[in-house]
């Protein structure tokens, strides 16, 4: 029962990053290390996942949460976007 | 010529020359002019947030295509939360980001030529300031997706190479582009090693 009434603002949201022509492959990198504090591997491989796929979810969270990193993501230069999880 | 950033104990160290410094120089100070909020804020960030939101007029998407791309629609599908996202936080970001390129203004007003040395904040500075640069320079030469990247860098690989000739002042954007480019590779390449 309490999982079928979850309300909806608790639903999670994500944050996505798309690829882009002009962000470095070492940049991109460097911020999601530095930003979510991703360890190298994981920071490298999001970072592929955008170059190759053309986005990836960056974080996931609450609104508030994933309304910040988008925020964060443009202040560094990064298209960020950011959406319900079931969306799209 | 320029050599990459190495890390020296707290710092990471750079040779350039007082041309090349000049050269960033002028880019980061013509950036923080464009993306400076048109409305100057005060020094407190609640008022400026109170004095957003009594704004009569949302910010819409800017009409020049370098600066809608440093402040991109935060949906791709919903126009409403777009909106909505730009109105709360646009000045907030065109704020924050002049205020980064004025640290790497000022952490390059402090080189000592042929050498540049930054510390860990003055090189995030840069690397993030040369991001807008970059993505300024690369509307202009009308970098929208990667093969016009790699097209762009072929034309000038075989210009410089005296293959072709190009248009002198598209030829000095993709030298000035290209250099940028090394630059926050350098530092950036340092930075993750560190």
């Amino acid at each position: 029962m309490a999982v079928l009434d979850r309300p909806e603002a608790d639903a999670p949201w994500v944050c996505l990053v798309w690829n882009d022509p002009v962000n470095l492959m070492s940049y991109v990198t460097w911020v999601f290390q530095t930003h979510f504090h991703y360890p190298r591997a994981r920071a490298e491989k999001l970072m592929m996942d955008v170059h190759s796929l053309g986005r990836a979810v960056v974080s996931t969270g609450t609104r508030e949460k994933v309304e910040a990193d988008t925020e964060a993501m443009h202040g560094y230069g990064l298209w960020a976007t950011f959406q319900h999880a079931d969306q799209g | 010529m320029a050599t990459a950033f190495r890390r020296r104990g707290e710092r990471l160290v750079g040779g350039f020359d007082a041309e090349e410094v000049e050269v960033v120089l002028h880019v980061l100070r013509l950036t923080r002019d464009f993306v400076a909020p048109e409305r100057p804020g005060s020094t407190d960030p609640f008022l400026d947030l109170i004095a957003g939101l009594g704004e009569d007029a949302d910010p819409q998407e800017p009409s020049d295509p370098a600066l809608a791309r440093l402040l991109p629609p935060a949906s791709r599908e919903d126009e409403e939360q777009a909106r909505e996202f730009r109105r709360l936080t646009e000045h907030g970001l065109r704020s924050r980001k002049a205020a980064t390129i004025a640290r790497a203004v000022a952490a390059l007003q402090e080189a000592e030529p042929p050498e540049l040395a930054l510390d860990t904040a003055q090189a995030h500075a840069l690397a993030v300031a040369l991001t807008d640069v970059r993505l300024i320079l690369g509307e202009r030469l009308g970098l929208r997706t990667d093969e016009d990247s790699e097209r762009l860098h072929e034309q000038l690989e075989d210009a410089l190479a005296g293959k072709t000739d190009l248009d002198p002042v598209l030829a000095q954007q993709m030298a000035y582009y290209d250099f940028l480019s090394w630059v926050q590779e350098s530092i950036t390449t340092a930075m993750l090693e560190g």
